[in-house]
């Protein structure tokens, strides 16, 4: 009867030692390092090769050669002697975000390439990646989940074992609510050494907060809640954006420079797809305001009104139709209107009873695009609305 | 996390029909309803990189990957993979993929048909839940890939292929003691460690899905080379070759 007890009782010590577990301090990462076959790190630096070769295979890859170049580019000119340890992958996601993997695989959203005002913007944020993985985060953040939630558990058990109420789920609360802070608490420090590279490699120190700024404005006039502040991994936008305002301040006036030129210039191709993208989340407030700004800043306009007319034929409130018109008129008069402008604009026409305008609309939209996919179906609605 | 995801989802499968399965170790297999005869003499089986990972669970129940453990598991099953396949007069080919192949290529593309058609046979025919057997599926395992898998019979002059799939995990002391501290207090058994697998042999000619097997183990352990050489036994044992 008696030996249950004890080994249970040596088992709730050996669970509490093994929980206590402290996390040692990591040095950063060299050029060229790789970990040690036996450590905890070579286990999620393999876990993300295979992750890594599932994204060879992918669809959602952007592939063009060029525009994969100039990211590799940037990422090297930030660090040079990091070159060979990271892999770009453009990933087609309409959000704004980037990641980094432990062995080097760094993931830019297309979402985030088209809101980038400039070339120093990108630079900021792959800047920022980079000091996760120079910095061995994903090794320090699983090694603070692993002791947090082996706490939990065993503070879980400890509370059931004395009697406290639900004091499994507030155990696991606390260590969740931890980890994120943890988490907050790295994307400081990614932000302070992604800032110096950024710096070194001469862009425009301002660029940085400027990108949180345009962030924060879309943010706002969005349609969707953000997430609550206690789990957001990544540091409040407000006080982010102030501490790189700092520390572009101090920065020296060594001469820098944004390149917005060279990087619109860039992605001006790809544009059209990821706008595209980016109506399909349906967040029309968001989108919005990013295509008013946009339009604004002057790269690509005629696209960008015709998805800004898109937004309003979509929504189909009240009003939205003459909104639609209006942004349709504006890209049409600008030189790189889609023909698919003079489609949209002859749906919406049609829907307001304005045959004879619709019918011109599906004329020049054949005018424009003679070989489109859809042409014996336009050439049917031609055909009903003479 | 696309692959990540899809991994994890799979594995999530695999443990609750694990659950359903009892201690020690146990297989169960499904055959092809029109299984063509073997060609006489020897076979030429085109093996593909067998998926393999090893794994620790904290005291907090977590899988963290262990790299040492994997290597030597893939190590072990390799080796026990060619005996297995000389006893049956059976060639092994190993797949290269192509370097750099693009997703549409027809490679990539015949693998992601069988992860997604082996994950539909997981789903529908090893689940306990009767809210999931199909039924157009009920009682018969006429799963196929299609011929386009003749492009990889041509290329790499293989009459089959093989698939293995291995998770193995381990608990570690902390996690033992839980089990124990747990198990005492409430009677309830909280999972540590398992191996699970799977396995399938297709036709290079038609496409279709001749064999599939699962195996469940309480006891396996891939990092010993005579624990994973059994595991692979029991997972080939009723291999149609």
């Amino acid at each position: 009867m008696s030996r249950a007890p004890t080994s249970v009782a040596a088992c709730a010590i050996l669970l509490i030692a093994s929980a206590c577990a402290s996390t040692a301090p990591v040095s950063d990462i060299q050029p060229g390092q790789r970990p040690a076959l036996e450590s905890d790190e070579a286990g999620f630096w393999m876990a993300f090769e295979e992750f890594e070769d599932d994204l060879r295979a992918s669809s959602l890859v952007v592939r063009d050669p060029a525009l994969n170049r100039y990211v590799t580019g940037v990422v090297c000119n930030l660090a040079a002697a990091y070159c060979q340890d990271i892999r770009v992958y453009l990933i087609r996601h309409p959000a704004f975000n980037a990641s980094m993997g432990p062995n080097g695989t760094m993931q830019v959203f297309t979402g985030l390439m088209l809101r980038a005002e400039n070339e120093a913007q990108l630079a900021y944020v792959l800047g920022h990646e980079m000091g996760h993985y120079i910095r061995r985060h994903t090794l320090t953040r699983m090694r603070d989940v692993r002791n947090k939630t082996d706490a939990a558990s065993v503070f879980g058990l400890a509370g059931a074992m004395v009697g406290v109420p639900m004091s499994g789920a507030i155990s696991s609360g606390i260590a969740y609510a931890s980890i994120s802070a943890f988490g907050r608490d790295q994307e400081r420090e990614a932000d302070a050494i992604g800032f110096q590279m950024f710096r070194k490699a001469g862009y425009d120190p301002t660029q940085a907060a400027r990108i949180w700024e345009l962030l924060t404005a879309e943010a706002e006039a969005g349609d969707w809640p953000s997430p609550p502040p206690l789990f957001a991994s990544h540091p409040p936008t407000l006080e982010r954006r102030e501490t790189l305002a700092g520390l572009a301040e101090e920065a020296s006036d060594a001469p820098s420079s944004a390149y917005e030129e060279r990087y619109q210039n860039t992605i001006l191709q790809f544009r059209f797809d990821w706008l595209r993208e980016d109506l399909r989340t349906r967040n029309f407030s968001g989108s919005e305001h990013l295509y008013d700004r946009l339009v604004e800043a002057g790269h690509g306009r005629g696209e960008t009104l015709f998805f800004k007319g898109e937004i309003y034929r979509l929504r189909d409130d009240e009003g939205d139709d003459e909104k639609a018109v209006e942004a349709y008129t504006l890209a049409i008069a600008e030189r790189d209107a889609p023909p698919e402008v003079f489609r949209s604009l002859a749906f919406v026409e049609w829907s307001r009873g304005r045959r004879a305008e619709a019918r011109q609309a599906f004329e020049r939209y054949l005018e424009f695009a003679p070989s489109a996919d859809d042409r014996l179906m336009i050439e049917f609605h031609i055909e009903e609305l003479s | 996390m696309l692959g990540t995801m899809r991994g994890a989802l799979r594995g999530v499968v695999l443990a609750s029909l694990a659950l359903g399965m009892a201690a020690c170790t146990q297989t169960k297999s499904f055959v092809h309803d029109q299984v063509p005869a073997r060609p006489d003499g020897s076979v030429e089986v085109l093996l593909l990189e067998p998926d393999i990972e090893l794994s620790e669970i904290s005291v907090g129940g977590i899988a963290f990957p262990k790299a040492d453990w994997t290597e030597r598991g893939r190590s072990n099953v390799n080796a026990a993979l060619v005996q297995i396949m000389e006893q049956k007069d059976a060639r092994l080919i190993y797949y290269e993929p192509p370097a750099d192949a693009p997703p549409e290529h027809p490679y990539n593309q015949i693998l992601k048909l069988h992860e997604a058609v082996g994950s539909e046979i997981l789903n529908h025919k090893y689940s306990n839940n009767s809210f999931l057997t199909l039924p157009t599926k009920k009682d018969k395992f006429d799963w196929t890939l299609g011929p386009e898998v003749q492009q990889l019979r041509e290329v790499y002059a293989a009459d089959y292929a093989l698939f293995v799939y291995f998770r193995d995990s381990f608990a570690t002391g902390g996690r033992v003691a839980m089990m124990v501290v747990v198990g005492a207090l409430t009677g309830v058994a909280i999972p540590g460690g398992f191996q699970v697998g799977y396995a399938s042999l297709v036709d290079l000619d038609s496409g279709d899905i001749l064999w599939f097997n699962v195996l469940f183990s309480e006891v396996g352990d891939l990092r010993d080379a005579g624990s994973a050489a059994e595991a692979t036994e029991d997972l080939l044992d009723q291999l149609p070759l």
